[in-house]
C-alpha cells in the first residue's frame, strides 16, 4: 500500500522539470495531436515520421534524467491492450493490397491443443510467481499459446489459416509504436512534473474558459484538493487495513460471503474518516479566509522562461511539420 | 512464552532511502501479570515495534517469537491464531467500528477467528460489559454513541477475541481527563480479574507511572530503557530521555526541596496526600 504513489513524481533537476507547467501540458497535447494525424496506413513517410517521434521521445526521456526502465515500467498497465491490438490487427484486419509475407499457416483448434492450452494457462498462472522477467513471461506464453495451436492437430475441431501480409505487420507495428510513445511521453509529464504544478498549469490553461463563465479556479481547487488527499487516504486506509487485520480479516483465506463482509469493514470506515476529514478541511479553509469565487493571489505565480519559449517553438514546428507533410504532400 | 524480540531490525522503505524505525531490538515479555508502558517521543519506533507483535509487520532481520510462533517463517502460518493470542487497539479505535450494531461488531472478531456460535454471542456481551456498555446501548448503531463510548465499544471488539496479551496504541488519546481515568480503571480491572498482560503505549508519564509496573522507553528505534518503573524515575540519566517525571513525582521533588519532607517515589496524588499527612502530623 505504502508503494501507490499517484502522479509519481521523480524529482530532478533538469530542464523538463524546470519548463513551466503550462508549457509543457501545452506541448504534451499538441505532440499527441500531431501524433493522431500521422495516418495509419502504413506508407514509408509516415513510418519515418513516427520513427522520428520515437526518437523524440527517447530524447527527451534521456535529457531528464529519469531511468528509462522506469518509463517502460510505466507501459507494464497496457501490456495486455498492446499485445491484443497487434494480435487482432495481425489476424483479423484484411489488408487492401495483399503482399504475403510469408506462406499460409494452418492453425488448429483441437481436443488436443485445446487440453494443451488449458495446461499451459494453469502453468502459467502457477509458475508466474517464480519468474523474474514477467512481462518477457507473458509475451512468451502468448507466443506458446500459438506454437500449440500450430504443432498440435489431433482431434481437430476447427481450424484457420494466417498469412502475414505486409500492410496489415506494418499497420500492427504503427499502432504498437503510436501507443507506446503516447504512454512514454505522458507518463513523461507526471515523472517531471509536481501535483500541484499539474494543477497549476491545468488552471492556466483552462484560464480562456473563465470568459464563458466557468469557475476555472473552483474546478482546480477542487482537482488539486483531490490530489492532495490520496496519500492521506491511503495512508488512513492502510491503518484500517491494519486494525481490521487485528480483528482477524484475513483476505487469502476468506470465503465469498466474508469476503464481501471485509470489503465492508473496510469501505465503511474510510468512508465515516473522509466526510469527517472533508469536514475539518472545509471548517480550516473557510478561517483561512477562503470564499468560493473570491480573487485569489498566489504564492508561486508562473512565469515564462527563454527555455519555455523555445521549447514551444519547437514544438509548434513540429507540429506545423506534421500537419504540412500530412495535409499538403 | 510470550513474546520474545531477538535482534530486530524493521526499515521502512522509501522510493531511494530507507529508515530504520527499530534497530537491534531485544525485548522478553510474559503472557500473564504485566503492565508494560511504551513510551517515547514521537517517531521513536513504538507503533511499528508493537506491530510486530501480531505479525502485522515483520522484521527485516532478527526473530520475533510470539507465543513459540517465530517470525518471519518460512513455513505459511496462520497469522490469524497469532493475532488471536495478541489483541492489538490502534490509535483513535472508533474509526474501525463499521457495523449496523454495537453488538454486531464486537461479534466481527470473533466471527472472523471462527469461534462457535453460541460462544460468540456471550463471549461479546460480556466484553461489552467489561467495558462499560449498557446491554441497552448493544442495538444501537456504533455511529450515535459519544466517542469515548465508542472507543470502549472497539477494545470490547478486541477482548472479545480473547487475547492473552492486549497491546494499547494510546488509549487514552483524545479523551477528556473523566474518560481517560474511567478507560484505564476499566483497563485495569480486566488485568486484575483475568491476569492478562497489558502493553499500553503512552505519552502521559501520570498513567504510565500509576498503572504500569514495567516501563519502556523507545528513543530514535533504539531501546532506550526497560525495567522497572521505579528505576526508571531514580535513574541518574532520566533528564536525558526526554521524558517528564509524573506530577505526583514533580509534587514530591518539590516539597522535598522546599519544606525538606522525606522523598518517596509516589505514583499517585492520593498517596502524595497521605503522605503529606503522615509527615506534617509527625
Amino acid at each position: 500500500m505504502n508503494n501507490m504513489t499517484i502522479g509519481q513524481y521523480i524529482p530532478g533537476n533538469s530542464w523538463l522539470h524546470q519548463l513551466d507547467p503550462r508549457v509543457k501540458m501545452m506541448s504534451l497535447i499538441m505532440l499527441l495531436i500531431s501524433i493522431f494525424l500521422i495516418p495509419i496506413q502504413g506508407n514509408q513517410v509516415d513510418l519515418y515520421m513516427l520513427a522520428g517521434y520515437l526518437l523524440l521521445t527517447i530524447l527527451l526521456i534521456m535529457s531528464s534524467q529519469i531511468p528509462i526502465l522506469k518509463v517502460l515500467q510505466g507501459l507494464r498497465p497496457i501490456l495486455f491492450l498492446l499485445t491484443f491490438t497487434v494480435l487482432i490487427q495481425i489476424l483479423i484486419v484484411m489488408p487492401n493490397e495483399k503482399v504475403a509475407l510469408t506462406q499460409p499457416v494452418t492453425f488448429y483448434l483441437s481436443w488436443s491443443s485445446i487440453s494443451a492450452l488449458l495446461v499451459w494457462f494453469i502453468f502459467y498462472q502457477w509458475s508466474k510467481k517464480w519468474v523474474r522477467f514477467k512481462t518477457l513471461y507473458f509475451l512468451f506464453s502468448v507466443i506458446m499459446v500459438f506454437f500449440l495451436q500450430y504443432i498440435l492437430p489431433f482431434g481437430n475441431v476447427f481450424d484457420y489459416e494466417v498469412i502475414l501480409y505486409e500492410e496489415t505487420v506494418l499497420r500492427a507495428l504503427f499502432i504498437f509504436f503510436r501507443i507506446v510513445i503516447i504512454i512514454m511521453l505522458t507518463s513523461l509529464l507526471t515523472f517531471t512534473t509536481m501535483t500541484t504544478d499539474i494543477n497549476d498549469g491545468l488552471e492556466g490553461i483552462l484560464l480562456p474558459l473563465k470568459w464563458m463563465k466557468v469557475p476555472v479556479d473552483v474546478l482546480a481547487m477542487m482537482v488539486s484538493l483531490t490530489l492532495r488527499y490520496i496519500p492521506t487516504l491511503l495512508i488512513e486506509t492502510d491503518k484500517i487495513m491494519k486494525a481490521q487485520a487485528s480483528r482477524g480479516v484475513d483476505f487469502k483465506e476468506a470465503s465469498l460471503k466474508e469476503k464481501v463482509t471485509q470489503v465492508i469493514s473496510l469501505l465503511i470506515p474510510v468512508f465515516v474518516i473522509s466526510f469527517k476529514r472533508a469536514e475539518d478541511l472545509a471548517n480550516a479553509m473557510e478561517v483561512r479566509g477562503y470564499v468560493i469565487g473570491q480573487k485569489r493571489t498566489k504564492i508561486d505565480v508562473l512565469k515564462i522562461k527563454y527555455t519555455d519559449f523555445i521549447s514551444l517553438f519547437m514544438v509548434i514546428l513540429i507540429m506545423s511539420l506534421t500537419i504540412y507533410q500530412v495535409f499538403f504532400t | 512464552m510470550g513474546i520474545q524480540f531477538k535482534d530486530v531490525t524493521f526499515r521502512y522503505k522509501g522510493f531511494k532511502t530507507s529508515y530504520k524505525a527499530l534497530d537491534m531490538i531485544n525485548l522478553d515479555i510474559a503472557p500473564k501479570g504485566e503492565i508494560i508502558g511504551i513510551c517515547g517521543h514521537t517517531g521513536s519506533g513504538k507503533s511499528t515495534l508493537v506491530q510486530h507483535m501480531n505479525g502485522l509487520l515483520q522484521a527485516d532481520e532478527g526473530t520475533v517469537s510470539v507465543f513459540d510462533i517465530q517470525l518471519p517463517n518460512k513455513k505459511k502460518i496462520k497469522l490469524n491464531t497469532l493475532r488471536r493470542r495478541v489483541g492489538l487497539v490502534f490509535q483513535f479505535p472508533e474509526y474501525q467500528l463499521f457495523e449496523e450494531t454495537i453488538l454486531k461488531d464486537v461479534m466481527f472478531g470473533p466471527k472472523n477467528l471462527k469461534m462457535n456460535h453460541a460462544s460468540i454471542d456471550s463471549i461479546s456481551k460480556s466484553s461489552l460489559k467489561a467495558v462499560g456498555i449498557d446491554a441497552s446501548l448493544f442495538d444501537q448503531s456504533p455511529f450515535r454513541i459519544s466517542g469515548g463510548q465508542m472507543r470502549r465499544v472497539a477494545i470490547a471488539g478486541v477482548l472479545a477475541m480473547q487475547p492473552d496479551i492486549l497491546v494499547l496504541d494510546e488509549p487514552t488519546r483524545g479523551l477528556d481527563p473523566v474518560g481517560q481515568k474511567e478507560l484505564m480503571e476499566m483497563l485495569y480491572d480486566i488485568h486484575k480479574s483475568q491476569q492478562k498482560t497489558l502493553l499500553i503505549i503512552s505519552h502521559d508519564m501520570d498513567i504510565l507511572g500509576a498503572y504500569a509496573n514495567r516501563i519502556i522507553v523507545m528513543n530514535e528505534g533504539e531501546k532506550m530503557f526497560d525495567g522497572d518503573k521505579d528505576r526508571l524515575f531514580s535513574h541518574p540519566k532520566f533528564d536525558q530521555m526526554n521524558l517528564d517525571y509524573p506530577s505526583s513525582i514533580k509534587v514530591m521533588k518539590h516539597l522535598h526541596k522546599e519544606i525538606s519532607l522525606p522523598y518517596k517515589l509516589l505514583y499517585t496524588m492520593d498517596e502524595v496526600i497521605s503522605h503529606i499527612k503522615e509527615h506534617i502530623h509527625e
